[in-house]
């Protein structure tokens, strides 16, 4: 019985790509290996765990790979599975990359959809799209004067590094912060430089009186214009939850 | 004249109030059909799949802050509630405040961008100079760089709609009516030929831009994101047949980016109006869109939908699965060789469901249960379809029986159709298969990629 390999390591694109990395290195025969990214589960006794050590420098190497046999289309497929909060993400994104490199015409490889590793990343990078897409619209900046705005959301997935690109190509020349309740980071744009990913355990932005009056205006006018711009006799609450989930409310300005 | 004096007095909350109550009938929400990044400066860009912000109780999506600019009108269109001689609460709002609101609003990340049209005030050339100050000044003034929809209001000055095309990303002009009739007779102050002719010079003016573009890439760009048009349903008494016939002809012959329905709803009581007890004919208006996807991704023309003998649709059926059932001799239809255009025609397969076959059979083999796990919902294709000759389960391709299984009364409540994700719909209209994401990990996350 050959014996499974758990390569242990950390919950980012850095740490996943230097699993590949290593995993490619130690020749176990890929489908012996399995990822286990983040926190580690139940052991089980016929594997073999080795912990890897997040690398940039053989990230960097796999990556490079990546764009250039597989292309940059495929590359952000890969990327953005890597942002998932499902627990299989690691193995599946192994096994995509050991086929696409397997294949002659490895751009190809997202379309493999019959490989049930291809498949999942497929699955696990539009389940990712799908959120971050949502948070581009549902997400509320405040501006709590101090020339900052806020936003503050709880995603299932790390859509952090999806979404801010977005923000920092529309608003570049506002400061704002918008913080992932979930795992306490937040991603942090000065006006005119680049954004940046940054651990913050509280969300506290400070308010003066003067501006919060303000706010509260432009907050009222739009509560009220979502209100108006409803056509009563086309109510229809269950369509409305279908496509604004509950858990995004609790952080949308227009329900109180 | 009172309601002169009542427009001092209001409030930009009152105003914001009445405005976007009076546009609340203008279907076209979205912010789609046009890339443009931000240029480091101003504020805004937009995405070619538009985005949704927020969706009202009605279930429909808010993505633009849709409002008229004032909702005073000498026009006496029978079903609208601003005719002239209503007496509702009137207001206008000055370039200022909507320069103002729009800005706020979007910073918050509220909004895609304005959505801007109005009642005639004075004069369709008046209202349009209105419009214009409103836009330029948006644009000019502000940095203002995401969406912006206006209306072109028939008869004025044909040179301001030109100079808005530059300013704007879509232009649209509500055709109301599918017949020259039935617009006669509920909008009097309206005809068919004036609603025509800015609809050409907007046509004209995008293919003169395009051909700009081409030659020099910085060139402005005239309506980037195109026209669309609206037509009401169920007030003047004409057929699905009408309906399709004439958005098709739209499609075809005015380069149209999209026909918008909306059921009518009765906010006036008049003689030529309907009364309609079972209320707006939402069921309707659902089917339109869905026959009117078919139209422009599916490659089906209207006459093979309907014709002058069967004018209406089966108002139980979606279209596509109404056309199957009269042609089900074309069908099952195998999964591994099947040409795209007969994979499209199959209940139940979408237009994504059908590129991921054509995209997976290249590498392998397909059967259910790989269909199944890449994502085509089988409940009610399966009854067409056969893997590598085989059916899921015995197929009965009998008209009545499939007929029932297909059958959504009651099923389903009509749903939102114009706005149905936004995304999805427009990802297919802007021609790009994916939103960019060379953007991701980007910038100063420094992952070294
Ligand atoms: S032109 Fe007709 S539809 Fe438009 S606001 Fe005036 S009365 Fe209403």
């Amino acid at each position: 019985m050959t014996q499974n390999i758990v390569l242990c390591c950390e919950d980012s694109l850095e740490g996943i790509f230097t699993a590949v990395y290593d995993g490619w290195a130690g020749r176990y025969g890929h489908e012996n290996v399995r990822l286990q990214v983040g926190e580690t589960e139940d052991m089980d006794l016929f594997s073999s765990y080795i912990k890897i050590c997040t690398n940039v420098e053989k990230a960097g190497k796999v990556s490079n790979t990546i764009r250039r046999r597989l292309g940059g289309r495929n590359f952000a497929e890969i990327a953005r599975a890597a942002l998932s909060c499902e627990p299989d993400k690691g193995t599946a994104i192994y096994r995509t990359i050991a086929r696409g490199f397997s294949m002659e015409r490895g751009f190809q490889v997202m379309g493999v959809l019959t490989d049930p590793f291809v498949c999942r990343v497929d699955a696990l990078s539009r389940s990712v799209s799908r959120e971050s897409d949502h948070l581009m619209g549902f997400l509320r900046f405040t501006d709590y004067g101090q020339g900052v705005l806020w936003a503050k959301i709880k995603p299932k997935n790390h859509v952090l590094p999806a979404i801010a690109p977005h923000f920092q190509d529309r608003l570049p020349k506002e400061n704002w912060v918008i913080w992932d309740e979930r795992r306490e980071k937040a991603a942090v744009h000065p006006a005119g430089r680049g954004w940046f990913l940054a651990d913050l355990d509280g969300f506290e932005p400070t308010e003066d009186t003067a501006s919060g009056d303000c706010e509260r205006e432009i907050e009222e006018l739009w509560r009220g214009f979502c209100r108006s711009i409803a056509i009563e006799e086309r109510r229809n609450l269950n369509l409305q939850r279908q496509m604004l989930p509950k858990r995004f409310r609790k952080y949308m300005t227009e329900f109180p | 004249m009172e309601t002169g004096i009542a427009r001092q007095g209001l409030t930009l909350y009152e105003k914001l109030n009445i405005l976007s109550d009076a546009a609340k009938y203008d279907v076209a929400c979205t912010s789609s059909g046009v890339s443009r990044r931000g240029n480091g400066r101003g504020l805004g860009n937009c995405t070619a799949a538009g985005i949704c912000h927020s969706f009202s109780s009605d279930g429909r999506c808010i993505s633009l802050l849709k409002v008229l600019y004032t909702n005073e009108c000498i026009y006496h269109c029978k079903y609208c509630a601003n005719r002239a001689d209503n007496d509702v609460p009137r207001a206008t709002f000055t370039p200022e405040e909507l320069c103002r609101l729009t800005m706020e609003f979007y910073r918050r990340n509220y909004i895609e961008g304005l959505f801007l049209s109005s009642g005639i005030w004075k004069s369709p050339t008046h209202t349009m100079e209105q419009i214009y100050e409103t836009i330029r000044r948006l644009r000019e003034e502000y940095g203002f760089r995401g969406y912006i929809h206006v209306k072109a209001i028939p008869g004025a000055d044909s040179e301001l709609i030109e100079k808005l095309g530059y300013l704007a990303d879509r232009m649209s002009i509500n055709l109301e009516f599918p017949t020259a009739e039935g617009l006669r007779r509920l909008a009097p102050n309206k005809n068919r030929s004036l609603i025509l002719k800015p609809m050409r010079q907007i046509q004209n003016g995008r293919l003169a831009s395009k051909e700009e573009v081409a030659l020099y890439r910085h060139a402005p760009q005239f309506v980037p994101a195109g026209q669309s048009t609206q037509m009401i349903i169920g007030a003047a008494g004409e057929t699905d047949y009408e309906i399709m016939s004439v958005s098709q002809a739209l499609y075809e012959g005015f380069g149209l980016k999209r026909v918008f329905y909306s059921a009518y709803m009765q906010v006036n009581e008049d003689k030529e109006l309907p009364v309609l007890p079972g209320g707006p004919p939402l069921l309707r208006e659902h089917r339109l869109y869905q026959a009117d996807w078919l139209l422009r991704f599916y490659g089906f023309r209207a006459e093979e939908l309907l014709s002058e003998k069967r004018p209406n649709f089966d108002i139980r059926l979606d279209p596509k699965a109404n056309w199957a059932l009269g042609h089900l001799d074309k069908f099952p239809v195998e999964v591994n060789t099947a040409p795209y255009e007969m994979l499209l025609r199959v209940p139940g397969v979408g237009v994504k469901s059908a590129m991921r076959i054509v995209r997976a059979r290249r590498h392998g083999v397909i059967d259910f249960a790989a269909l199944k796990r890449f994502g085509v919902v089988l409940k009610r294709a399966s009854w067409f379809l056969l893997c590598s000759g085989r059916p899921m389960h015995p197929l009965r391709l009998e008209e009545r029986f499939l007929t029932g299984l297909l059958s959504e009364e009651g099923r389903r409540a009509p749903a939102v159709d114009a706005q149905r994700s936004c995304r999805q719909i427009t990802l297919f209209e802007s021609g790009l298969e994916q939103p960019g994401m060379g953007g991701l990990y980007d910038a100063e996350y420094r992952v070294v990629l």
